[in-house]
């Protein structure tokens, strides 16, 4: 495994910024296959023009974010005829991914000629839209693939020249009316994202974006740059849902979120201002900012005299990061390792979810060195460069932003305070009863979904099977008379959001027994009894589903190298070990049901 | 110098079409070597272009379809 994960990143070493050497680099990398350090993900790229010029920078930008990807060209222009016809080409290869890439000159002239006279195109967007609605709805039904389709996008300049702009309709009105429609469309579709091909258009240039000679030659609508521009934000994409996205960043202070070292050049020394250099870390802090209100939390890990860092939080009218928007701080002398892994057990957060952000290439060092599962961003000299490093790493890309990940931190630091809280209380019993718990159980439906799909595919610890579901599989798993639950729990400081998930479904040919699928919990709300009522409540409705007589219900505990804290869950909950299956509990739940905790109020919602 | 462009060339060609730079010869042309079809004959142009900083006009692009044409096409390009 080492061998060839070793042996790619060889090979990726030597890779250089040309046409060729990606080609050749493809080449070296698809002998090299299977990776086992990497995921392999078969690709399937359906185009209204030729896209085969994208294949090696599909294979190389995969790697370098540890995917194999197999790319898959299939003809161009042939979207309905691959993904209408269940025997097409498409579907036989059985991809991971579907591509889809489209140029509105390809599917859509009419449009934009008509929009060019300022004619009314309403039908004809209209036709757009169901066009591609039916496209992926059929993708949907035909395939589990995750369906990436490209926003639309216009190669050429407006059509009407200097007038577009006082259009009833510009070409880039129309082109953002279309990809709103588009969005919508696709939020509602399990499993398909958009690939902003349209921005990124805006990003490198029209200009750049298109060569005549390509697309008059082969029908390539993509120049140079284009093809590895378009080849790497596709396999971002993919990365970005194959793997979950890091949770924390850890920060250094002096040099880092502002210049100079405040332990000697004092509170009005350092560079934090309107003014260069200052303005420079104040739009670095002000990035971060933007992060965590993504869903990123925060933690600051400096060698510095606590009252020095606090004096700037405080007092310092141009720092815009406080001393509340870090959930975890360590200001001491002690190693920074030592450090990281403290804020890893206190927040209960995985060290492979932290991103380590340290001017010092010592410091940088001796955590990579010590903590290899951290992401440790190779911070520049230039703090200009500093938010461009950050983004190189592509560490915290969400596919869908959720409420959840907006109010994480304001989740996070609330933990913070209960565990303050606790320390106070004079036993455990009151201080669970000073929580005011309300949980609320819904079934799994469209509404929450999303969450559920999102927990399923990051929880490590307390998940008794670690089982990951694509909506696609999920939905299906739902219409088998299975039961599933989501859990929300709110206390006195605030709302933890969605934070458990139960699936139970029945065996099948085996009378009155249903197996637990799936059994998770978040880690910030372990150790508060809600784990018993989740479990209660699943058992409770498996007896309704049930049609009378002795129900029992399985547990299943699946080990991994992260979930050895439920090792003993259905033990601890009065179930009894299967004979001779090392990992299957039962009990029978219709003579002996479980008890709901007392101390935590609830709300049906079913 | 001379060589040296010859020597790119080669390795330019070698990338594209899955062939080590050894078997690219005065004699090579899209017969003979198996990947050297229309779509990697784009392929070599957008390579070639980028590697020498070159632009090869499209009535130049198809007519190169052998090693010995490439070396002519891009020295010319070069102003050699």
């Amino acid at each position: 495994m080492l061998k060839s994960g070793a042996a790619a990143s060889e090979v990726l070493r030597d890779l250089k910024q040309s046409p060729s050497s990606y080609s050749a680099t493809a080449d070296k990398l698809m002998e090299l296959s299977p990776r086992e350090s990497e995921r392999a993900v078969k690709v399937a790229v359906l185009a209204t023009y030729t896209a085969d010029p994208l294949g090696p920078y599909l294979v190389v930008e995969g790697a370098r974010r540890s995917l194999e990807v197999t790319p898959e060209f299939l003809p161009y222009g042939q979207l309905e005829t691959q993904l209408l016809n269940k025997d097409s080409k498409l579907y036989r290869t059985d991809p991971d991914v579907i591509v889809i890439l489209t140029r509105l000159e390809d599917i859509a002239a009419r449009i934009l000629e008509v929009s060019a006279t300022g004619g009314d195109v309403s039908s004809l967007v209209t036709d757009l839209q169901e066009r591609m609605a039916i496209i992926l709805e059929e993708a949907r039904r035909q395939s589990t693939a995750k369906v990436l389709i490209s926003s639309f996008s216009v190669t050429h300049l407006p059509l009407a020249g200097v007038a577009d702009a006082m259009l009833p309709l510009s070409q880039d009105g129309l082109v953002a009316h279309l990809n709103t429609l588009l969005a919508e469309h696709c939020r509602k579709m399990p499993g398909c994202f958009i690939l902003d091909i349209n921005g990124l258009m805006a990003q490198v240039g029209k200009e750049q974006w298109f060569d005549d000679k390509l697309y008059h030659l082969g029908r390539i609508a993509l120049s140079a740059t284009a093809q590895a521009r378009t080849g790497a934000a596709i396999a971002r994409l993919i990365a970005t849902l194959e793997y979950p996205a890091k949770k924390c960043l850890a920060l250094d202070a002096d040099n880092t979120i502002w210049g100079g070292v405040v332990g000697e050049d004092g509170l009005g020394g350092i560079a934090l201002s309107d003014l260069y250099p200052g303005n420079v870390f104040k739009a670095f802090q002000r990035y971060v900012l933007n992060l965590r209100s993504r869903g990123v939390i925060l933690a600051l890990i400096s060698k510095n005299n606590p009252e020095d860092v606090e004096e700037v939080f405080d007092k310092h009218e141009d720092c815009l990061l406080k001393s509340d928007h870090f959930v975890a701080q360590r200001v001491n002398w002690s190693d920074k390792a030592s450090n990281l892994r403290e804020i890893a057990d206190e927040l209960s957060i995985d060290l492979d979810s932290f991103v380590f952000f340290d001017d010092n290439p010592a410091e940088r060092e001796w955590v990579r060195s010590n903590l290899p599962e951290v992401s440790v961003v190779e911070v520049p000299k230039d703090p200009m460069r500093y938010i461009e490093s950050l983004e190189r790493l592509e560490a915290f890309g969400l596919p869908v932003l959720s409420d959840e990940d907006r109010m994480r931190s304001a989740m996070y630091l609330s933990e913070t305070k209960r565990r303050k809280a606790r320390i106070r209380s004079s036993s455990y019993d009151e201080f669970l009863e000073s929580l005011e718990m309300k949980a609320r159980i819904a079934s799994i439906g469209p509404d929450n979904m999303g969450r559920v799909i999102q927990l399923l595919g990051k929880t490590n610890q307390f998940n008794l099977t670690t089982r990951r579901y694509s909506e696609v599989d999920l939905q299906r798993l739902l219409e088998e008379g299975t039961t599933g639950l989501t859990m929300r729990l709110e206390d006195c400081f605030g709302d933890n959001g969605l934070i458990g998930v139960a699936i139970a479904k029945p065996c099948i040919g085996s009378n009155g027994r249903s197996i637990v699928e799936s059994f998770l919990l978040s880690c910030r709300v372990i150790g508060r009894g809600v784990e018993d009522l989740l479990l209660a409540v699943l058992s409770e409705r498996v007896v309704e589903a049930g049609r009378g007589g002795e129900i029992k219900l399985m547990g299943e505990f699946v080990p991994t190298a992260k979930n050895r804290m439920v090792s003993s869950f259905y033990a601890d909950h009065g179930f009894a070990p299967v004979p001779r299956q090392k990992h299957l509990w039962i009990r029978n739940i219709s003579e002996h049901p479980l008890q709901r905790p007392p101390h935590i109020s609830i709300e049906l919602d079913i | 110098m001379t060589l040296d462009i010859d020597s790119r060339i080669k390795s330019v060609m070698a990338d594209i079409f899955k062939v080590s730079p050894a078997d690219i010869s005065e004699t090579s042309n899209s017969d003979k070597i198996e990947n050297w079809d229309s779509l990697a004959q784009l392929n070599l142009l957008v390579a070639l272009e980028a590697e020498f900083e070159i632009e090869i006009p499209a009535s130049d692009a198809v007519e190169m379809l052998s090693y010995g044409l490439v070396r002519k096409i891009v020295r010319e390009r070069m102003g050699g």
